[in-house]
């Protein structure tokens, strides 16, 4: 364990304990407020690009599984085949885990994976200076000298979509068959699917779904890191998707395409939201629900066209967090309803397509 | 639905075992919610030390019994429009439940508020539980309700060992218990059908990791979790005597999540409307699980939870049953957010329960299914090893953190046993195994704790053994010890250096305490709350001290304990609420969980942290402010003379005069200065020197160590041999004349710079040897004469006067003879304030604080009381099986109620009845009476007796006494005899209303530990507790209850 730096965009320079990968990395620092969950979050593609904070102080209490395959393409306790983070800032990495399915520490599968993470930090400090300055970047180094490069963030999604298509059966099937369009798809949002019934169809991010609609009930599109606005084409095809009326759910980043393509707006937040107690209410039935998230972004409500309503709203902040027609089995979550990590209260909305 | 406009709350009554300080914390939010709510509150609660019975909060309260007969009286007269029964424990659930089913509310138009009844008779009944969970496809522990022992036995028999014995319709599980074979059962299955009725035998999930979840419903079914637990020790040990940490630690988050949904099924299935406490038990080696048990109530646990997280479950709780929604109401954290939410923790909190057994004889000392502590700490940091340290400090029994130096050399086969069999110190048993080379998955194995929490206590005993060593205390060593929790005490100990040399080491290497704030957010959100806690796993402190603020540190009374209980949080939270008043900001330091004093919104500035000496230090150092150490009892005040000597100003009383009162040489030269009588004793620092002065002052004696509360390791002696026997190796002895037969009393009251501005003389129904806190006492004094009063106010004054005391203060007086004597003082605020003040209707805190702000007070004369009050203590003696519940120079009660009357009597029946006494049901009572003065103290009463148409039993001895004297009585065997009928008969076969069986001597029980099950008068005494009788111990409270019992009929007393 030796000593290294975690460098911020406003200069400031905090200095920790390796753990995980001995390297340097860079990346957007944003923070999870979630206390559980670590290997779905570190798996999560929306997370590319980006060094993740957590603010629970202790990491890696239960150790990390065997990875485990369900099919080809879909891992049964990941979120993806990978780690997406590209560094980790703890308070304390635990190097002494427990539980039936640990089978290594955070800090051997971080480096298995390449991954550097920081240690010693006072997380909480860190978070407060993201929540008032907003998420910013920030590098992992070994050496407190760092020239900023001025890089700007790249679109990420083609970086994590998978590139060719996949077809998943489900064990029950209820006949109904699914177009998935992937930005970046949690393996859960996968998992759920196929346990409403459905058949799936993966998609890579940039290809033109129309032509499989003839083969299809219903439309997801998946979640993905980074800024929607740059995935100018998957937001055309979703347009062309929803003219033809046919059923759509987009998720997270799915959410927010499905949003650019109606017409409506998306703004950067300033730090996002990161965790597992975000609370969003139904503004049609007014019930509420916990929900797990992980964005930086968010559709403006003030922008939402003619023909569709806001369906969920936060009650932290009063970000827009759902949308849906106002007749057509079109609806968009900016939640996560399959949870894993976190809450899975709103499970139910992946069942809507077989309503 | 009408309009609700007046609310009835039920209260818990006396601090017991499994009931505790927690629902006074539980009761005054959902006070302080009603209120708000603009409702009228009427409060049925005798514990008359508690916050929620103070003025201001409810619009009405009556201190009585939280019976059906006294609450159907209350109902009739207030005519409340609704009810609150989840808010005072299981003795006010059990009061619901039995007016629901004589149909009370009903008659009187009275709605139940938030969970329905039928939801609560669901989680009380396990039968109906089982059957509802099984519908809706959640698993329970495999088993089945027994009738009787045979039944029971072929239960066991199908389920197969081990089984899980449990009793329903209890408090903490009374006679639960786990047996492995067929003979342990029938053992737990006779003492369970003596005691409960409904008895349930399950498979046993013994080494199953325990969680608990807190769940929230509001009546548009919107569902949260505010918070999950984990306990340390497995299921098997009770969750109110396991290390329980928050949030849980070793479930990933399927496990997290999916328990968490159940947890909200469960809560759906059952409608309860508000909180409840659902517990599972979870196999670590397969995830499967079993809900286990729901509490439909705030409890403990929820108490707990509420100080994790920030999150008011009690305050929401009362609003949710009021008919408003979560989403509708706002996170009082925040300010900013919704209460529909669920908390995200940024810290660890570990929570560790606190027993006193060493305050009991022949009490069983292991811990396990059923509860035995008096009392938890909850302490916050930014590692388990870091919190886990600051709880056992927490803890207030002389322990540095998780080792204890004593019991570091015990043998290895002992040790394996007692980590076989956990008892009250198992945590100093596992770091001594941890020290003597034991592997982590041995001790797991035998403890059933997970390897997670030991390795962590292992890391601590590595780093112990480092700092032990001849290495150089360098800084990467100390730092790394002080993100694990280590002491400067601890530290400067292993290094043979004082705990400021390590301080002021620390402070030049700038390794520095960090203070944290609790925002129920991690940081997400801004909080307004000074919700505060200390770590040295961080570096930039969250709160800032506003130099300009003029603030007062008040320190409150951490866990609860025998002898120091809730009056010390309405001390604490009194002092706050007045130095607030007058414009101060104040700045609460406690640990207990169970308070109200450490309700974020009760102060300024919250320390949820450790009460000592280098903690205070660390938080003077940030809030440069005065400190008031005399109203949380005896850990704040022995900080007193530490702090001085260090410079710290000290709010009130000075620190030199605590000490000259109670410094048994100085404060005896200042008595014969003054004139003023006190008993003959003397100090001895050896065995030959005490047996020397023993000769002078001649027997019998009351010795001790000096400075101790509640009379640790004091006891009365009769002989030189009993003295020779009498272990003193860690303290000077002080030994005082006992005088027999002698009055006591108490004499409270708060001065200014040596003069009397209020007081109160409160006289002992039990003669000297009795703890003033295990005593009953009667205010105003009943036999004193008005010369013998003005004599003890004028001894009083002189004291005062001498010591030039300013504040509050208590000083102990013995009658005897007709003449006073003093035989302790203390410059603070004494277990009787809150009683003394509620009953002569003058708060002695608020005035003690505006003596310390140098406000001006008037000497206050209190006109003549127009009725009496009685204190009477709460004994816990069922939970402590074993334990001889006869009354001692040692505290051992738990708690206490009062009750007011027209005369002593009618104060005396409601307060007894209020500690949850059976008021006899059968016209007969056995009477063992021993030793010569009690039985003519007795006399008169049994011939009250008679004439009330009693029968009396007696044994041979008692017997022929009360034939010489011509009181008529059948005579029963000696149950070691085996001569029927014996005792035990006329107490299983439910003969009696009630026993008076008083010890051979006084000193029965105290002077000699005796063996178990040695005397008669023992067994008679444990089996009256074990089978629920009321029993008699001692011949003046007797006798009270039978003068009582004749001048008033149950029905006829006032409300």
């Amino acid at each position: 364990m030796g000593k290294t730096y975690l460098l911020l965009e406003d200069e400031e320079i905090i200095d920790g304990e390796s753990f995980g990968f001995e390297g340097d990395t860079s990346g957007e620092v944003v923070f999870t407020t979630g206390m559980t969950g670590y290997p779905q979050s570190l798996t999560d593609p929306s997370y590319a690009g980006q060094i993740l904070v957590f603010t629970y102080p202790l990491l890696g209490n239960y150790g990390v599984p065997k990875p485990k395959a369900l099919d080809k393409h879909l891992m049964a306790n990941f979120e993806s085949e990978r780690i997406w983070v590209q560094g980790v800032v703890v308070s304390s990495d635990i190097h002494t885990p427990s539980h039936y399915e640990s089978v290594q520490t955070i800090s051997s599968w971080l480096a298995s994976h390449n991954i550097p993470g920081i240690a010693h930090v006072d997380t909480r400090a860190l978070t407060q200076k993201i929540r008032e300055k907003g998420s910013m970047r920030g590098v992992i180094s070994r050496s407190k000298t760092f020239s900023w490069d001025g890089k700007s963030i790249q679109n990420l999604v083609p970086k994590v979509s998978l590139g060719t298509s996949v077809t998943y059966k489900p064990k029950d099937a209820s006949g109904k068959k699914i177009l998935l369009i992937d930005c970046g798809v949690k393996h859960g949002i996968l998992r759920e699917l196929l346990a409403n019934g459905y058949e799936v169809l993966r998609i890579p991010w940039n290809e033109n779904p129309l032509p499989y609609l003839t083969n299809a009930d219903g439309v997801v599109c998946s979640n993905g890191p980074g800024d929607p606005k740059d995935c100018d084409i998957t937001i055309d095809h979703i347009r062309n998707v929803l003219d033809t009326r046919i059923p759509f759910l987009g998720v997270c980043l799915g959410h927010q395409l499905a949003a650019l393509a109606m017409g409506a707006d998306t703004y950067k937040l300033p730090y996002g939201h990161r965790g597992f107690n975000q609370p969003c209410q139904d503004v049609i039935t007014n019930k509420s629900y916990v929900t797990s998230q992980n964005h930086g972004y968010a559709v403006d409500t003030k922008t939402i066209p003619k023909g569709f309503r806001e369906w969920f709203r936060n009650l932290n902040d009063g970000t827009n967090e759902g949308l849906q027609h106002e007749e057509l089995s079109i609806w968009s979550t900016q939640f996560h309803p399959e949870g894993n990590p976190g809450p899975f209260d709103t499970k139910w909305i992946f069942n809507l397509f077989n309503k | 639905m009408k309009r609700i406009q007046k609310v009835l709350i039920l209260g818990s009554g006396a601090l017991k075992i499994g009931e505790a300080g927690e629902f006074d914390y539980s009761g005054t939010q959902a006070l302080k919610a009603l209120k708000e709510e603009g409702m009228e509150t009427v409060l049925v609660n005798p514990n008359i030390a508690t916050i929620q019975t103070s003025e201001g909060l409810a619009d009405r309260v009556y201190f009585l019994p939280v019976t059906s007969e006294f609450v159907t009286r209350v109902i009739e007269k207030e005519r409340p429009d609704g009810v609150l029964l989840s808010f005072g424990g299981q003795t006010a659930l059990n009061c619901g439940i039995a007016l629901h089913k004589l149909g009370i509310f009903k008659k009187y138009g009275v709605e139940i508020l938030g969970t329905p009844i039928g939801a609560i008779i669901d989680t009380e009944d396990r039968d109906r539980f089982v059957k509802r969970l099984t519908n809706i496809g959640l698993a329970t522990a495999r088993g089945n309700i027994a009738k009787s022992i045979k039944e029971g036995l072929a239960i066991g028999q199908d389920l197969g060992y081990p089984v899980m014995l449990r009793v329903g319709f209890a408090l903490g599980g009374t006679g639960s218990g786990i047996a492995k074979n067929r003979k342990e059962l029938e053992t737990l299955l006779i003492g369970a059908f003596s005691g409960g009725s409904n008895v349930i035998i399950e498979e046993c999930l013994y080494g199953w990791k325990e969680v608990e979840y807190e769940v929230v419903r509001d009546r548009d079914d919107n569902c949260i979790t505010v918070c999950n637990m984990e306990n340390m020790d497995p299921v098997g040990i009770h969750t109110g005597e396991s290390v329980v940490v928050a949030p849980s630690q070793t479930l990933n988050d399927e496990e997290y999540y999916h328990l968490r949904q159940m947890a909200i099924d469960t809560i759906r299935a059952l409608k309860i409307i508000g909180e409840c406490n659902i517990q599972f038990a979870l196999d670590p080696k397969t995830g499967d699980y079993r809900i286990i048990e729901v509490n439909a109530r705030l409890s403990r646990s929820s108490a707990l939870a509420s100080k994790a997280t920030g999150y008011p479950l009690a305050y929401v709780a009362a609003k949710l049953a009021l008919g408003k929604t979560l989403p509708l109401l706002q996170n009082s954290v925040t300010k900013k957010t919704s209460a529909f939410f669920e908390p995200a923790l940024d810290y660890v909190v570990v929570k560790i329960p606190r027993w006193d057994l060493e305050k009991y004889t022949n009490v069983e000392e292991t811990i396990g299914s059923e509860m035995k502590s008096v009392g938890e700490v909850m302490s916050i940091a930014r590692t388990f090893k870091e919190a886990i340290q600051k709880a056992v400090r927490m803890l207030g029994q002389g322990y540095e953190g998780v080792i204890d130096e004593k019991e570091m050399r015990l043998p290895i086969s002992h040790i394996r046993r007692r980590l076989r069999e956990p008892d009250a110190r198992r945590l100093f048993v596992i770091s001594s195994a941890f020290a003597q080379g034991m592997s982590v998955t041995e001790i797991s194995w035998l403890t059933g704790i997970d390897a997670w929490f030991l390795s962590n206590i292992l890391r601590i005993v590595k780093t112990y053994k480092k700092l032990r060593g001849n290495n150089q205390l360098s800084k990467e060593l100390l730092s790394d010890a002080k993100r694990q929790g280590f002491s400067d005490c601890e530290i400067g100990r292993l290094r043979e250096l004082t705990e400021d040399a390590i301080r002021e080491k620390r402070n030049k290497l700038g390794i520095l305490p960090v203070i944290k704030r609790i925002d129920t957010m991690a940081g997400e959100f801004p909080a307004k709350t000074n919700y505060l806690y200390v770590t040295y796993a961080a570096r930039k402190d969250d709160h800032i001290a506003n130099p300009k603020e003029q603030k007062v540190i008040v320190l409150g009374s951490g866990p609860y304990a025998i002898g120091t209980s809730v009056e010390f949080d309405w001390c604490a939270v009194n002092t706050v609420m007045a130095l607030r008043h007058y414009g101060k900001k104040t700045v609460m330091i406690n640990c207990n969980p169970e308070t109200v004093s450490t309700d974020y919104d009760n102060t300024d500035y919250l320390y949820f942290e450790e009460l000592s000496l280098e903690r205070v230090l660390d938080i003077y150092d940030v809030e440069r402010s005065p400190i008031v150490v005399s109203v949380g009892g005896q850990i704040p005040n022995n900080l007193a003379p530490l702090l001085e000597a260090r410079g710290i100003p000290l709010f009130g009383s000075k620190a030199k005069t605590i000490v000259a009162a109670e410094d048994r040489r100085s404060f005896s030269a200042l008595l014969d200065r003054l004139d003023i009588s006190q008993p003959a004793w003397a100090q001895a620092h050896s065995k030959m020197q005490s047996l020397r002065e023993a000769k002078k002052i001649g027997f019998p004696l009351l010795i001790r160590p000096s400075f101790v509360l509640s009379g640790k390791a004091m006891l009365v002696v009769e002989t030189e041999e009993q003295l020779r026997s009498y272990d003193t190796k860690t303290y000077s002895l002080v030994m005082t004349k006992f005088l027999q037969g002698a009055t006591e009393c108490d004499f409270d009251g708060v001065a200014r710079s040596g003069k009397i501005i209020v007081s109160a003389l409160s006289e002992h129904v039990e003669k000297g040897g009795v703890h003033s806190g295990d005593a009953t006492l009667v205010l105003p004094a009943f036999s004193l004469s008005g010369g013998l009063q003005k004599a003890i106010h004028q001894d009083a004054a002189k004291i005062v006067k001498a010591l030039n005391v300013s504040g509050p203060f208590n000083i102990q007086f013995l009658v005897s003879e007709a003449k006073p004597y003093v035989i302790e003082c203390n410059l603070r605020a004494s277990r009787s304030f809150p009683f003394v003040s509620k009953a002569i209707g003058v708060n002695m805190i608020t005035l003690a604080t505006e003596v310390a702000l140098g406000r001006p007070v008037r000497a206050i004369r209190h006109t003549p009381m127009d009725v009496v009050a009685v204190k009477v203590p709460q004994f816990s003696f069922k939970r402590l099986r074993g334990a001889d519940p006869v009354l001692r120079v040692e505290m051992s009660s738990t708690g206490e109620v009062a009750a007011f009357g027209k005369d002593r009597h009618e104060a005396y029946l409601k307060a007894i009845l209020a500690t949850g006494m059976q008021y006899p049901q059968k016209r007969a009572v056995f009477l063992s009476l021993g030793g010569d003065s009690a039985k003519q103290t007795f006399l008169s009463s049994t011939e009250r007796l008679r004439q009330m148409g009693f029968v009396l039993y007696a044994t041979s001895g008692t017997h022929r006494f009360l034939q010489k004297q011509g009181v008529a009585s059948r005579q029963i065997g000696k149950i070691y005899e085996d001569v029927h009928p014996n005792y035990s008969d006329l107490l299983k076969n439910r003969t009696i209303g009630f026993s008076v069986v008083l010890p051979e001597r006084f000193t029965d029980a105290s002077a000699v530990r005796v063996e178990k099950g040695l005397t008669d008068g023992y067994m008679m005494r444990r089996m009256s507790i074990d089978l629920g009788i009321p029993i008699f111990t001692n011949a003046e409270s007797a006798s009270m209850f039978v003068e009582s019992m004749q001048k008033y009929r149950i029905e006829q007393v006032s409300l």
